[in-house]
């Protein structure tokens, strides 16, 4: 092979080092944005509040303790006086963590029983009726409902669905972050090992930088626009919001990267820059010499 | 300079190259993930469709009687109220949440909303007619109604009918009266305290009951009316 030829197949190659180099990259970034959202339950949390989730419940459980206490002698101010928004996210909270502890099954709150239970045997008492065992049996039976409803309504959304796809994708952004950050190391010691110009083995990891930061960029800012997700069909409407939070939060998570890529590629250009310079200065000051 | 030299330079040494080639790569693979994503997700197109399919944007939780009244004031009525008969089709048939009528009973407190469907919603906001039998419909249809208020509410005045009491049931298409024939206490579970199977039409409302308990009782207050008045909602005439 000429020199001609074996310079050109060298450049080729380093190009493609430079584009698999940007691949992997990008695989760093979705890895880990996988597991800084997807595998953590404080994640999921944020994306509960964003969405009001609680306060969609607490009207819910609101509306049917009403109907109960219409049917059972209460007032709608006293049969939701024991419940709130901000218990709802507290136990919603809960059953989040319960669930990346691997425990999908309801979580039951025999305290809005008692605190049913309680609520009503007090307001009874206040209007002058007399608690006998029959009553506190019937009573019984509306605090069940409430607690059965508070069980269903605050759980996490979707949990079994979830639970098995979070186990899932854990492991493989694990796999996928180890493979792809050895893979990265050899293209960049592929990259940069080999005879030839420094100045573009630089540029040519600037080139992979600012490939993989524009796939970020486009990952963050254009991907769940383009996913329509208003159009999305389910009710109710606050799960809907949760589902869009949750997969907004995922993309625009990629701006961290985003920002990684951008600031490390500013650098090496800014290195080119001054390597120029400095080349030209020299040059000027030879011929300065020669002069 | 030869083309593959001036190809080197470019790639070296021309600032434009930075925008070039990230561009230009970042193309292959968002094609390349195009097409990967395709490959992998098109088993599961339709049923990720199904997400996105927009059903028929059907508007409810209507208030067809306060819009009927509006529309008899305006002069702008479909309806004629006296007439015996009715085509079915011509009438809104109301779906479930929405408000189709007003009931009250002669002698009683009983004066409320009237609602299509029973669910916990409908029966915080007035008295529930039930939907889910085939024997049981609307006023007109020739069919069992059966209606359900809670009793310390809109139902609350069910404790002073009387036999021979007259029931007014106005709806958007027309005023029903119902005569009360019996009233009694049944466990929720009894089977025999309604008949869906009757091709006369027949009013049952009832409630919880006692109408002073406190809690939740297995007893049920029914109150039972036969027709009077009205007109019959008939397939295709009118």
């Amino acid at each position: 092979m000429s020199k001609k030829t074996a310079k050109g197949a060298s450049n080729v190659s380093q190009m493609i080092l430079s584009y698999l180099l940007s691949l992997f990259l990008v695989g760093i970034a979705l890895a880990v944005v996988l597991m800084i959202t997807l595998g953590r339950a404080g994640y999921y949390k944020s994306a509960l509040q964003k969405s009001s989730y609680a306060t969609a419940v607490y009207e819910s459980l609101c509306e049917n303790y009403e109907s109960y206490g219409a049917a059972a002698g209460f007032s709608p101010d006293v049969i939701t006086s024991f419940i709130s928004p901000e218990q709802i996210e507290v136990d919603l909270g809960k059953a989040v963590d319960a669930m990346y502890a691997g425990d999908i099954s309801m979580q039951e709150h025999p305290e809005i029983h008692e605190a049913a239970m309680t609520t009503m045997k007090e307001d009874a008492a206040s209007r002058g009726y007399e608690v006998t065992a029959d009553v506190e049996s019937a009573l019984e039976l509306v605090a069940d409902a409430c607690q059965a409803d508070y069980d269903n309504y605050v759980c996490v959304p979707l949990v079994s669905q979830m639970a098995g796809f979070i186990d899932k994708m854990e492991g493989y952004a694990l796999v996928a972050l180890i493979v792809c950050l050895l893979l990265a190391l050899v293209s960049i010691f592929f990259i940069t090992k080999p005879r030839g110009s420094a100045p573009f083995k630089v540029r040519l990891l600037t080139f992979s930088l600012l490939t993989s930061a524009i796939v970020c960029a486009i990952l963050t800012f254009a991907a769940y626009p383009m996913l329509n997700l208003g159009n999305l069909n389910i009710s109710p409407t606050s799960l809907k919001l949760l589902v869009c939070n949750y997969i907004h939060g995922m993309f625009t998570s990629f701006g961290i990267f985003l920002g990684i890529y951008v600031v490390i590629s500013a650098a090496l250009i800014a290195l080119e820059i001054a390597a120029r310079r400095k080349a030209k200065h020299r040059m000027s000051k030879m011929e300065g010499k020669e002069v | 300079m030869t083309h593959s030299s001036s190809n080197r330079s470019f790639l070296r040494k021309s600032w434009a190259a930075y925008i070039a080639v990230p561009i230009l790569f970042a193309v292959i693979s968002i094609g390349a993930l195009f097409l990967l994503g395709n490959a992998l997700l098109s088993p599961y197109k339709e049923m990720v469709g199904w997400f996105f399919s927009k059903s028929e944007e059907i508007e409810t939780n209507r208030d067809l009687y306060s819009q009927a009244i509006a529309d008899a004031q305006n002069g702008t009525a479909a309806q004629n109220n006296t007439a015996q008969t009715i085509d079915k089709q011509s009438i809104t048939y109301p779906y479930p949440g929405d408000r189709y009528g007003e009931i009250s009973i002669e002698g009683t407190t009983v004066s409320a909303p009237l609602y299509y469907g029973d669910d916990t919603a409908t029966l915080n906001k007035g008295v529930g007619t039930f939907k889910d039998d085939v024997g049981v419909g609307i006023p007109g249809e020739g069919k069992t109604i059966l209606l359900a208020g809670h009793n310390n509410t809109f139902f609350n005045g069910l404790q002073q009918v009387e036999v021979g009491d007259i029931v007014t049931i106005e709806t958007h298409y027309g005023t029903y009266t119902y005569e009360v024939t019996d009233m009694g206490v049944k466990d929720y579970q009894d089977a025999t305290a309604y008949d869906f199977t009757r091709t006369d039409e027949n009013l049952i409302m009832y409630t919880c009951y006692p109408f002073d308990a406190l809690g939740f009782t297995s007893d049920r207050y029914f109150v039972y009316a036969k027709y009077v008045s009205g007109p019959v909602l008939v397939d295709g005439e009118g």
